[in-house]
């Protein structure tokens, strides 16, 4: 029991660590931008340097799956029977990643963080209360629009002091 | 200005559920977080070079300029974006989803007060105050009650 407990503070703190290092993130891109003068290119950076680091990730992790399998016949089989928005997923994380890149020098860290999370709760709100991908149907309730207003409150101090 | 800087940011928050939403889809088709993650890096790779080639702005014509620029900052931005992302992957489970966010959020916060408050990165330095600490504290509480109901 008091392993369980113990690793459930080592998780949390792996989690604010995680979560300390995003904005971190954006700092070291912004500097980039601003050595390279170009926010595409910085952000093609980053990408770049993060598909490496994923795909020695996978051929460590997961080469067990890469070498008994039949890459090929499966790969078709995955691409004919899914929907063609499975694929644009990474699309999504380069208009965050480079808006971020442009927006931080300008606004500042935390503003970009907030705004960056106002709109994440507004969409998961969205989602969930239509179901879109697949994902359980929660509607949308008085408490989470009070939770809404909140937010929005709480950036309109940040973003005015 | 500062208006469509606001909304922007907004909105580049908006694709974040989006993409997770459509990664832990295709996670569950190709039977693998991490080669998911992989997946959409590499799409996200292309398209950058492709607009990057399409807009003219492969820039770096100095050879000087690119070979003085440090180390860490070439490969610092993509290393903590994976390690970002795949903590969020490993930790989602075990955690639940709430109190993941809650943890990576606080994380996000004391960080990016931090970055501001002593000017890191060259950013312009804006410290801490007491409404702007009102403002997080609403905005932890916004984000509670919405994960609470």
């Amino acid at each position: 029991m008091k392993n369980k407990s113990s690793y459930l503070i080592i998780y949390m703190l792996l989690g604010l660590v995680a979560g300390m290092l995003s904005p971190i993130q954006t700092s070291i891109n912004s500097e980039l931008r601003s050595a390279i003068q170009s926010p595409l290119v910085a952000a093609l950076v980053s990408f770049s340097v993060g598909t490496l680091a994923l795909i020695l990730l996978v051929l460590i992790l997961e080469h067990h799956r890469l070498v008994n399998t039949n890459l090929l016949e499966k790969g078709k089989m995955i691409i004919s029977g899914s929907p063609w928005w499975l694929w644009i997923g990474g699309m999504l994380g380069v208009i965050f990643v480079t808006s971020n890149i442009f927006l931080l020098p300008i606004i500042g860290a935390a503003l970009t963080v907030v705004l960056a999370l106002c709109g994440q709760m507004v969409i998961a709100l969205i989602i969930d209360h239509f179901g879109w991908f697949g994902v359980p149907k929660h509607p949308i309730n008085r408490q989470r629009i009070f939770g809404i207003i909140l937010m929005i409150a709480g950036i309109f101090l940040i973003q005015h002091f | 200005m500062i208006f469509f800087m606001l909304i922007a940011g907004f909105l580049s928050g908006m694709t974040i559920p989006i993409q997770t939403s459509i990664n832990s889809r295709l996670g569950q088709q190709v039977k693998s977080p991490y080669i998911a993650s992989a997946i959409s890096f590499l799409v996200g790779t292309l398209v950058l070079l492709i607009v990057s080639l399409l807009t003219g702005s492969y820039g770096v014509s100095d050879r000087e300029l690119l070979t003085s620029i440090p180390w860490w900052m070439l490969i610092g931005g993509g290393c903590l974006g994976v390690f970002y992302l795949t903590s969020n992957i490993l930790l989602l489970p075990r955690l639940g989803s709430a109190l993941t966010v809650v943890v990576t959020l606080l994380g996000q916060m004391i960080m990016a007060i931090a970055i501001d408050q002593f000017g890191w990165f060259h950013i312009p330095i804006h410290e801490l105050n007491g409404p702007r600490m009102i403002g997080i504290l609403l905005m932890f509480v916004g984000v509670y009650v919405i994960k609470k109901y």
